[in-house]
């Protein structure tokens, strides 16, 4: 433990500084206002038990333990070890003290201590419920297997930065080799996977009991975009400097560079998307399944022109990614905003315009939205010039 | 001015911070020859460098292939141009024959003509067995020849190689100065810098030595032999310095 001390003194300090230097005010200011809403939420939950726990409804907690344990499972992705693994293993520390700074490591981080905190206020409190014990032992149950599979999680996604390239040597690859690298890098990231998770979870609940139509698609549409609302901002986020020299040492244009990222971004954003088109076809008459299949193309047409309009803004530039992680670190709110209500001005016109007409119009004003800003899109893209990233 | 020169910087500046890091810097590169662009660290070297392949854009100044300006027509000039980077400049995420394909397609290379090309390098570097590497994994003497093996692949009229032989064995270094004569030889122009002057006396046909982004001297290697001098001395004339302290505690 003596030698663990300082290692965990300096992580300590070492978190401090990259949070200093890295978050901006406005970042700070949005940490300190979720921080003072759980600390409300958690001392008037204490309050509930201590005073009125007969009043306690099951429900409530239920959805309370629901939510803490998707924390849990996400936790683990958002940790990091604070000092590299390769710095670590070159210290003169047993296999046993790496694995005790390794867990020790994950408590330095504020959100951590404040779920278990939470956590174990949550399993008391259901604790107090009638049949409270038998729920008490499900929650902490339930955080354990969420926490759990996180870990997992996390490994998983080290693996998808980790991987090796399925490409056998000596072999031409098909199609354009440009394509073929933005794909491998986007497809690191764990974002279109988050947006095939809910696509799958948003094509079940329609498969289950109908209640799509084509314009109340277009919410899940929408949220299965903005998770990909990073690398249209920052298409050049995971590349390295020593990558982008590479860029721009090639014989090729900024234009035909940043369209190659768009396409693997347009068929990441297909492929996540495409149970949820699978359902909706499944289930809506074939005109209105053509109006679904018009929203989902002007949904990506609408994220890619917010892409290339704000892409110049310094704090586009701020936003980071990295393979095997969730993007957006470093995106503004600002930011956020404008992106989101630029990328959904589009399909949300069309919506205004289909409003109470017949079905065949339904299909064709999307249609014909889709086709003339596809063109203005080629047109902006064309326009394309070097940015001084 | 030389009459059949191939490469031209005029008036090549770039500051950072108001401080000028390379100093209208003129040169004139003649088609066919290995050039050494020697200097102390922070010379300006790569900066230089990155200015002549249209990574970083000039002050002020110019940097002209031929005919074609970097900054008007960089997509013909870059065409020209197979360099190797002081980052070199790799896809982390691909492998080492995935950069090279990257390289036929962009070039327009065809098919028969890669494929030839692609395995002569890859066995000239001593890289085919780690073909399907993903660059990440790669030692850095791996990265290195991956770097020189896209810069070689399309042959282009102009080399430009920021340290070169920096990471590889002497086996493969020699191999590599082989290729470069060749090619210097058939009329391509080697533009590179290096530290290790000893290593490329044999290599280099002219010369020019920068510090603080100012050109202090260049000339040809033949002129320096003639003189009964070389290289490395000449280097030493100009960038001695004084002894320093002996470290007692060491050792």
């Amino acid at each position: 433990m003596a030698r663990l001390t300082p290692l965990l003194r300096y992580a300590l300090l070492s978190r401090r500084r990259a949070y200093a230097l890295r978050r901006s005010a406005l970042a700070k200011g949005v940490d300190l206002c979720v921080a003072a809403l759980c600390a409300y939420f958690f001392c008037r939950q204490i309050l509930l038990v201590l005073t009125a726990t007969a009043h306690l409804r099951l429900a409530a907690a239920e959805l309370l333990c629901l939510a803490l344990a998707a924390l849990w499972l996400l936790l683990p992705l958002s940790l990091s070890p604070v000092l590299p693994a390769s710095l670590l293993a070159s210290f003169p520390l047993s296999r046993r003290q790496l694995a005790a700074y390794r867990l020790l490591s994950l408590w330095l981080d504020w959100k951590s201590a404040a779920l278990a905190l939470a956590s174990a206020v949550s399993v008391v409190a259901v604790a107090f419920t009638p049949s409270g014990l038998l729920y008490s032992a499900q929650a902490a149950g339930l955080f354990l297997a969420a926490g759990l599979s996180g870990v997992l999680l996390a490994q998983a996604a080290t693996r998808l930065q980790s991987r090796a390239l399925p490409f056998a040597a000596h072999r031409k690859l098909r199609g354009n080799p440009l394509l073929h690298k933005e794909l491998a890098y986007y497809a690191r990231t764990l974002d279109p996977y988050a947006a095939l998770l809910f696509a799958l979870a948003a094509a079940y609940t329609e498969l289950l009991t109908p209640w799509m139509t084509p314009a109340k698609a277009l919410v899940p549409l929408l949220l299965i975009a903005l998770l990909q609302l990073p690398a249209a901002l920052h298409p050049f986020a995971l590349d390295s400097p020593a990558e982008q020299d590479r860029y721009r040492s090639l014989p090729v244009s900024f234009a035909r560079i940043l369209a190659n990222k768009h396409q693997a971004l347009a068929l990441l954003y297909l492929f996540s998307v495409s149970p949820l088109l699978a359902a909706l076809f499944w289930q809506l008459p074939w005109m209105q399944s053509v109006a679904a299949g018009a929203e989902a193309v002007l949904v990506l047409i609408g994220l890619l022109l917010a892409g290339l309009i704000l892409m110049r803004m310094p704090s586009a530039r701020g936003i980071q990614m990295r393979m095997g992680g969730f993007s957006g670190q470093g995106l503004t709110l600002e930011l956020f905003f404008q992106a989101a209500v630029l990328s959904s001005l589009l399909p949300l016109t069309v919506l205004f315009l289909t409003q109470g007409r017949s079905p065949l119009l339904h299909a064709v004003i999307p249609l014909g939205f889709c086709l003339i800003f596809a063109k203005f899109y080629f047109w902006l893209l064309s326009r394309q010039q070097w940015l001084a990233f | 001015m030389l009459a059949d020169a191939a490469l031209h910087l005029r008036h090549l500046t770039k500051r950072y911070g108001g401080v000028a890091v390379v100093d209208r810097l003129d040169l004139e590169v003649p088609s066919g020859v290995v050039f050494g662009f020697l200097g102390p660290n922070g010379a300006g070297k790569s900066t230089t460098l990155k200015m002549m392949t249209g990574v970083l854009t000039p002050d002020e100044g110019e940097v002209c292939f031929g005919p074609l300006s970097m900054a008007r027509d960089s997509l013909a000039a870059k065409r020209l141009i197979g360099s190797v980077a002081d980052n070199l400049a790799l896809f982390e995420y691909l492998t080492i024959w995935e950069h090279l394909d990257l390289i036929r397609s962009l070039y327009d290379l065809s098919e028969q003509s890669f494929r030839l090309r692609a395995r002569q390098l890859l066995e000239l570097l001593d890289l085919a067995a780690d073909a399907s590497k993903p660059v990440r994994r790669a030692s850095y003497g791996m990265r290195k020849k991956t770097a020189l093996a896209m810069a070689l692949l399309p042959n282009p009229k102009f080399l430009i190689l920021d340290e070169p032989f920096e990471g590889l064995d002497p086996v493969m270094a020699t191999s590599v100065k082989r290729a470069l004569r060749q090619a210097a030889a058939r009329g391509t122009t080697v533009f590179l810098t290096t530290h290790m002057l000893d290593a490329v006396a044999d290599l280099l046909t002219h010369y020019a030595l920068l510090r603080q982004g100012v050109l202090l001297a260049q000339g040809t290697t033949a002129a320096l032999a003639q003189a009964n001098t070389t290289l490395t001395a000449e280097y030493l004339r100009h960038f001695s310095q004084a002894e320093a302290e002996d470290l007692a505690w060491l050792g």
